[in-house]
């Protein structure tokens, strides 16, 4: 029955189904439908198009009825996500609410979650770094997790595929632990930043500060004039949808070039409730999706099921396909499905004052910062923690406002405009170790509006996480010192694990079926035609921003799909 | 009869008096009564607040605060998105600045001449007792008096001019000399 598809069920039978549209799902999309696959697309929430459903994105500050500012009867009935930055105002519609999918958490753990076709690539913060053997290698050098199944090698021409159709703009910096991609121009540099560059050379063997790459087209080439994208202009108001293309989203992008083909069938309001596992065949044959209005359940079916839907939505989508072969969920024969979740140390920021440069300031807008790839454990393990960290570095020139006086007195200051200092700051991006306790489930009676089992989550820092805060503060001080910056402040969150909106894991990729869910081409090791190319299938964490790398891996992996002829 | 010949007159000498002394009254919502969703306030506490906002930052040859509704947008805000008791706070605040203005010039504050006015926030400005209920609350309605005016369409335009799409990024550029446009 599952499988009579030309006959019964003709518009219910793809060759491929992809299992969410954000990041990664869109980029299944475009590869499977630009090799001729016909693809059956799958979305949880509405659909979001490109220019027309970005209904602020051209409003002016003074439009928004609290200039941005969440009224307080939506944040105290919302806190996981009123903690998050971007909810505001401007993008709170894309951010799904608290209680529009309710879940446990056993440890505090802000899910942060973008329902809509496009998923959280609307309002994501557009860093793309790639990952080296210094981080492929982590595990297995330094004893945790497992070894990752690729390296460098694997991936290389697939970011190389990916960059060149994002659009990432970078320096080529030559430098072994972040390498090089496929760049359009990079921004400049501040004159601080360029300041704190030469402190960092002139005093530490290997502390690189470089302009952050990011998905932002500084010089639109064929192919990205080809999507109907054009030069990004400095707006930095990306988190609304940019009516220019300006930088990397899946509307602007990936979706409508699959959508070109005439080759996809998008649907939204389709909440994945399993994979169909065929007993006889010994493989997977297709979704059983409600529709989110009707709460009716529909099946579709295809010879190859990617599952993108966001790295807990994933673990969730497997753990709750069960059958008789998989009672405990898909591919999961030995228990470690949901297992070894890690995710990004956000905790730790510094603040400084830099009295220099005062002759000189900023222009314009820009949409980054310079980056401090890791520098900690990279050769070899030197610190009683294991890993390391990445750091964010940002200086601008703070604006000194005079509210001195009274009428027109006041109204004149209020006109001036007077340069303070520059400021400087910077934030951690700390590698987690993933761990077994560090895990979701399913709950074993609450169930979601759609009669789903809620998602219990179980994500907490640890020792490692304890020390790598306290050695980003000395350190960054000691930097901040030799610099010269004045009236250092630093700052630790604690904020909850979910907050970095990097979760990972739950499906790792490794060599070894007993110890993994996932092989080097992100199929299952037990069901070889569903794969996993989103946050879910990361064996460690690193502490590069992840969504460059679950492009790569998905495009690599639908040519695998596609080559193995639907396996 | 003269009772009631008495309390019309009384009503005109008031009028008069008023739109002689504040014309900037005639700007202000005469009971319009605010649309608020959590906080209540009356029709006089509106009054004295825009008075107060009408002084801070006047209409000149270019728009004040109560030109681009600075005091009406400080009352959302207050009502939208500040804790409650922040809110009492600040309505208790309004109510003990409006007494003290009566006690001392045995008027009510938006009826006073603007010269007494400022006069009055004159005294608050130079107050060194940052202890002071009525300074604390001075300083917190004058912050958000100029957040909600330079927050307007009109300073974000004609000010300090916000470039929604400034095409450009230059990281180190001198700092030329700022030119002052006239309020």
């Amino acid at each position: 029955m599952a499988d009579n598809s030309s006959t019964n069920n003709g518009k219910r039978s793809f060759d491929a189904i992809v299992i969410g549209s954000g990041m990664s799902g869109g980029w299944a999309a475009k590869e499977f439908t630009e090799k001729g696959w016909n693809t059956l697309v799958l979305e949880r929430g509405r659909d979001v198009q490109h220019l027309k459903d970005y209904p602020t994105t051209n409003k002016f500050p003074w439009e928004f009825e609290h200039r941005g500012q969440m009224p307080l009867e939506i944040t105290q009935a919302n806190p996981v996500i009123s903690r998050c930055y971007a909810f505001k105002e401007d993008a709170a519609h894309f951010f799904v609410k608290d209680q529009e999918h309710p879940y446990q958490q056993e440890l505090p753990f802000d899910w942060i979650r973008g329902y809509q076709v496009g998923g959280k690539s609307i309002m994501w913060a557009r860093q793309t770094q790639r990952w080296s053997d210094f981080d492929f290698e982590g595990p297995a050098r330094d004893g945790f997790a497992v070894d990752w199944p690729i390296r460098y090698k694997d991936l290389a021409p697939w970011y190389s595929h990916v960059e060149k159709f994002v659009g990432i703009s970078g320096n080529k910096d030559g430098l072994n632990i972040l390498p090089d991609g496929e760049f359009l121009p990079a921004l400049e540099l501040t004159c601080v930043d360029h300041y704190f560059k030469e402190i960092l050379q002139k005093n530490y063997q290997n502390r690189h500060l470089i302009y952050g790459r990011c998905a932002h087209l500084t010089e639109p080439t064929a192919l990205h004039l080809e999507q109907g994208r054009g030069q990004c202009q400095k707006r930095n108001l990306c988190q609304r949808g940019c009516p220019f293309g300006g930088y990397f989203n899946s509307n602007s992008s990936t979706i409508p070039w699959a959508a070109k083909t005439g080759k996809m069938t998008l649907r939204p309001f389709s909440v994945v409730h399993s994979i169909i596992y065929d007993e006889q065949k010994g493989k997977a044959t297709g979704v059983r999706v409600i529709d989110s209005h009707t709460k009716e359940m529909v099946e579709y079916y295809a010879k190859i099921i990617f599952v993108n839907a966001g790295a807990l939505n994933t673990n969730l989508i497997l753990l709750n396909s069960t059958s008789s072969r998989f009672p405990q969920g898909l591919g999961n024969d030995h228990g470690l499905l949901g297992q070894f979740l890690a995710f990004h140390n956000y905790r730790a920021r510094i603040n400084a004052t830099h009295e220099g440069h005062l002759e000189s300031t900023t222009d314009g807008r820009s949409h980054t910062s310079a980056y401090l790839p890791r520098f900690r454990n990279v050769e070899k393990q030197e610190t009683d923690f294991l890993r390391g960290y990445a750091a964010g570095f940002s200086s601008y020139r703070s604006i000194k406002r005079n509210t001195q006086g009274l009428g027109q007195a006041l109204k004149q200051h209020l006109a001036e405009k007077e340069l303070g200092p520059w400021q400087v700051g910077s934030h951690m991006m700390g590698e987690t170790i993933p761990k077994a306790t560090n895990q979701v489930s399913l709950h074993s009676s609450l169930k979601d509006e759609w009669g789903i089992p809620q998602l219990n989550i179980r994500v907490g820092y640890d020792d490692n996480d304890e020390k790598m805060v306290k050695d980003y503060l000395e350190q960054m001080t000691d930097m901040f010192q030799k610099a010269g910056f004045t009236n250092i402040k630093t700052s630790d969150s604690k904020q909850a694990p979910g907050l970095d909106i990097h979760e990972m894991g739950g499906v790792r990729m490794g060599k070894d079926p007993k110890t993994s869910l996932l092989n080097e081409f992100n199929q299952l090791h037990a069901c070889k035609n569903v794969y996993v190319t989103d946050g879910a299938c990361m064996t460690s964490t690193s502490t590069q921003n992840p969504s460059l790398t679950y492009m790569a891996l998905t495009a690599r992996a639908v040519d695998h799909a596609v080559r193995n002829g639907g396996i | 009869m003269p009772t009631s010949r008495r309390q019309v007159l009384k009503q005109i000498l008031f009028v008069s008096a008023g739109s002689a002394l504040i014309p900037t009254c005639l700007l202000l919502p005469q009971n319009k009564g605010l649309q608020l969703k959590h906080i209540s306030v009356s029709a006089d506490q509106e009054m004295i607040f825009a008075a107060l906002a009408d002084t801070l930052i006047p209409k000149t040859v270019s728009p004040g605060a109560l030109e681009v509704h600075a005091d009406l947008f400080v009352w959302k805000m207050l009502d939208d998105c500040t804790p409650k008791e922040e809110q009492e706070k600040f309505l208790k605040g309004l109510n003990a600045f409006s007494a003290a203005f009566q006690k001392q010039q045995k008027q009510f504050f938006n009826n006073a001449a603007s010269t007494e006015r400022l006069a009055f926030l004159e005294q608050l400005e130079l107050s060194k007792d940052k202890e002071d209920p009525l300074v604390i609350f001075y300083t917190k309605a004058k912050q958000r008096l100029i957040q909600a005016y330079s927050g307007s369409e009109f300073f974000m335009t004609k000010v300090q001019v916000y470039e929604q799409i400034p095409s450009r990024f230059h990281g180190c550029v001198p700092v030329s000399n700022q030119t002052i446009k006239p309020a």
